[in-house]
């Protein structure tokens, strides 16, 4: 080794973790360097710069890092570093940009890396490795960051999903009492700037909101005088959410109720008020804008136009770290606002407004973990008359020309007919609680593997009603029948997670490709146990996440085995929508099966990870029923 | 050896080059003494260097196979000892190798008069080669761009000044991996000052050194 390098090293090896790696891979590091100089005040990396490209060491100097919390903030140093610290680990293990603005205090020399030098460093030396990954608390941890890194925004990571509503609302409501004059209430309004102003008795509690876009309503309205009190125009019993309410749940509120404005509340009292604009101005996800377009599309042509907007939502969540329970959660609400506004449109040619029915989903629809890869399993129930035979074949032209709109829309039709528009998926609601009893009576391998679909059952549109009573029924059987839940354990552990001996991954051939199936084999071994256990256990959500979770709560399971499933359940999900992703930017047709080889070491251990915990799940559920 | 004396032609860059494009090699020389016309070279050491940085993996370094009495207060310096002077490498390959190594760059070193002296003899000692290596001064640029700070000489006193802390200094590798870390201070330092081409640089050192010589 020659003289300067070994100097070189004999610089870094006086810091951790050089001090515990060998000079082997000291000299690596060192001969894929460059030694840079940035003058005092340079702007080394920030958010904007995008994602990481390159491992800093510090020679010499002083570096800086800085966080805004919002853009009007002043920035708040988060930590000084001198020679030997290196950074920013975080940001390289997770693929993404830095949170933190690093600027030189001092002339600095850093030795820098490309990214790729850091990885192979990262695999070759458990020491490197460890210490890059101290602070960040588990493996599992790391995902999250991980995931994001398709990142194709400049991110700022402080705009994220998770930021509670009262950091963003930056100052105190408007207010107004009832009986104000509409004109004196918005003289307030533009006083102040703002776009509403929270109507409130003296108690303060909120009674009405008013926004701008009333007041061009009333405006139009001749019959209305300005001078006539605020509370005749305000919209009653406005949305509100607790403080401490998370940017996510705000956008899903929003969306769902198609408000642009929520009350914050803290003890029934108001005290800020969050619009649309400030979520979005923050996260650029046009969501609500979203919903409100395919809940009003004109026809399916246009609903089917806006699909490829959930697409890009999808991608722009996932850069904004969005888990995979969120992403699932927002998907499902997207697809839920297509499925009845195809229903809706659907009806108006279609007369048979005189039977009632409600439209039923299944499957991951049904458990409200639908990805951009989704067929349709759906169904009807409806209630009959005297012979549902002739309800049923009245319905059939209606069901098919619903599957037809949302294929339109991309929901592909079910290879396996799962769809209202077989006579078989259109019952009557007497005829879906004998079918079902017949699934416990006669557990025939059809009727188990019936079971894992039909009993992840939803209303999507309609009447949520109409199958209560039948499923309170089917619950308490299932409860109650552990026979025929022992037989569901054993179909759900036919589906074992594909890692063999050594825990290499088991990879299988489908479509000339090798590889995993992330959904067969991945998820499938969480969702299936979940259900299980769920059903054994009266617990009547269909969520797979909120199966465990309210195991948990019953305590089936305990909270550290939960806490981990949750994760190695939500990464491989998170995976398989990145996977999608990537697909469809590249104009191929998505799949679930993912050839290990192309995902990164650290990817693959994580992945490695969490089959070893859908292992884990599957061994609690072969003891608890013996199997 | 070539019975004919070759001449090489290598001129420095175009004057209007942006200093951004420039890559430098810097070069230092650890010697058998101060004598230009007697001394040799005992090793070698060479580092790429442009605004972006010091390449670390493109750099050259070499002791030479020089077997000539050493005095004690020089070997004080360099710490080559004669034993290890013997286990140096092979004069003419190693010349051959480092002409490669630099060859049509422009070059670099701190009191470069010295260091372009001895080479452009070991050139012509060892490959018959005559040349005029196009190097700037690494020391000159520094005054002109550091005037406040006239009374400096030694690379010691700006490395104090920048604190720049290396171990080993006196191998000519380390040596001319300081002198490229002053150069890239200096490359930095003309472009703050609005300096953007080898001849804004060039200009800027002549007029320097003019005033020196008057205040002198």
């Amino acid at each position: 080794m020659s003289d300067s390098l070994k100097t070189l090293i004999g610089f870094i090896n006086q810091y951790a973790p050089f001090n515990q790696m060998d000079d082997q891979d000291l000299g690596y590091l060192l001969e894929n360097c460059v030694l840079s100089y940035f003058p005092s005040g340079t702007e080394i990396l920030s958010p904007a710069h995008g994602k990481v490209e390159h491992f800093y060491i510090l020679k010499q100097g002083e570096v800086r890092g800085e966080r805004t919390a919002l853009p009007q903030e002043n920035a708040n140093t988060t930590f000084v570093i001198g020679p030997g610290d290196c950074f920013p680990m975080a940001a390289l293990v997770g693929e993404r940009a830095t949170r933190t603005t690093h600027i030189t205090t001092q002339d600095t020399f850093c030795l820098v890396c490309a990214k790729s030098i850091f990885v192979e460093l990262f695999t070759r030396s458990s020491a490197f490795r460890d210490f890059c990954l101290r602070g960040i608390s588990s493996l599992l941890d790391v995902v999250n960051r991980q995931i994001q890194s398709q990142a194709q925004v400049a991110l700022s990571d402080h705009f994220s999903l998770d930021t509670s509503l009262l950091t963003l609302s930056r100052r105190r409501p408007v207010m107004c009492s009832p009986d104000t004059a509409i004109r004196e209430a918005v003289r307030r309004m533009h006083e102040q700037g703002v776009g509403s102003i929270v109507i409130a008795g003296e108690d303060a509690i909120p009674r009405g909101i008013f926004t701008l876009r009333d007041l061009r309503r009333i405006v139009a309205d001749p019959r209305i005088s300005l001078e006539g009190p605020i509370a005749s125009v305000m919209a009653n019993n406005p949305v509100g959410l607790p403080a401490g309410a998370t940017a996510f749940e705000a956008a899903l509120t929003m969306a769902k109720h198609h408000f642009a404005h929520i009350l914050l509340l803290e003890n029934n009292r108001c005290v800020g008020v969050i619009s649309e604009r400030d979520l979005f101005s923050l996260q650029r996800v046009n969501l609500v804008h979203i919903a409100r377009t395919m809940a009003n599309a004109p026809s399916v042509a246009a609903l089917a136009d806006m699909q490829d907007e959930v697409g890009r939502l999808a991608e722009t969540l996932i850069a904004h770290g969005a888990s995979a329970d969120q992403i699932n959660r927002l998907i499902t609400l997207l697809n839920d606002y297509t499925t009845r506004q195809a229903i809706r449109l659907t009806l108006k040619t279609q007369h048979t407004s005189d039977i009632q029915f409600s439209w039923l989903s299944f499957g991951s629809a049904g458990r409200k973990e639908q990805t951009l890869l989704t067929d349709q399993d759906n169904g009807i129930v409806f209630v009959s008359g005297t012979d549902p035979d002739i309800s049923r074949q009245r319905l059939m032209p209606l069901a098919k020309q619903i599957n037809d709109a949302l294929a339109q829309c991309g929901f592909a039709l079910c290879p396996g007919n799962i769809m209202a528009s077989n006579p078989q998926l259109c019952r009557s609601q007497p005829e879906w609680h004998q079918w079902f009893e017949r699934f416990i009576d006669a557990a025939t391998p059809q009727n188990l593997l019936n079971s894992c679909i039909y009993f992840d059952l939803r209303v999507q549109w309609g009447d949520t009603s109409l199958l209560e009573q039948t499923w309170l029924a089917i619950s308490e059987r299932l409860r109650q029948n552990t026979l025929f839940q022992r037989m569901l354990a054993e179909t759900a552990l036919q589906r074992r997670p594909p890692l063999g001996l050594f825990s290499h991954f088991v990879t299988q051939k489908s479509g000339g490709i090798k590889g995993i199936d992330l959904k067969k084999e991945g998820l499938s071994p969480f969702v299936d146990a979940a259900r299980v256990l769920a059903l054994a256990h009266g617990i009547s959500e269909t969520n797979t996440l909120s199966r465990l979770r309210g195991l948990e709560a019953a305590g089936v399971l305990e909270s550290p085995d939960v806490n981990a499933w949750v994760e190695a359940y939500q990464f491989i999900q998170l995976l398989r929508l990145r996977w999608q992703l990537d697909a469809l930017r590249e104009k191929r047709s998505p799949s679930n099966l993912v050839a290990p080889e192309l995902l990164n070491p650290l990817d693959q251990r994580i992945l490695k990870e969490a089959f070893r915990q859908a292992q884990r799940l599957q061994r609690k559920l072969a003891w608890s029923y013996q199997l | 050896m070539g019975l004919f004396r070759t001449t090489l032609h290598w001129p420095p860059p175009a004057p209007e080059t942006p200093l951004e494009k420039l890559t430098w090699c810097v070069i230092d020389t650890e010697t058998s003494g101060l004598d230009t016309r007697r001394d040799r070279v005992l090793s070698l050491g060479a580092f790429d260097v442009s605004m972006a940085g010091i390449v670390l993996n493109r750099r050259f370094e070499a002791v030479l196979k020089i077997d000539i009495p050493l005095n004690e207060h020089n070997i004080l310096i360099h710490r080559l000892t004669p034993q290890q002077l013997t286990l140096g490498r092979e004069l003419r390959e190693t010349y051959s190798r480092f002409l490669r190594h630099i060859r049509d760059k422009p070059l670099l070193a701190f009191h470069a008069a010295f260091d372009k002296a001895m080479l452009e003899r070991e050139l012509r000692i060892n490959l018959n080669l005559t040349c005029r290596l196009p190097f700037s001064d690494v020391a000159f640029w520094l005054r002109a761009l550091f005037p406040e700070q006239r009374q400096f000489r030694t690379l010691d006193d700006w490395m104090a000044h920048f604190r720049l802390e290396m171990p080993n200094r006196h191998q000519a590798a380390i040596d001319a991996l300081c002198t490229a870390e002053l150069a890239l201070i200096a490359l930095h330092q003309a472009q703050r000052q609005g300096l953007q081409t080898l001849k804004q640089l060039d200009e800027t050192v002549r007029t320097s050194a003019a005033l020196h010589a008057l205040s002198h």
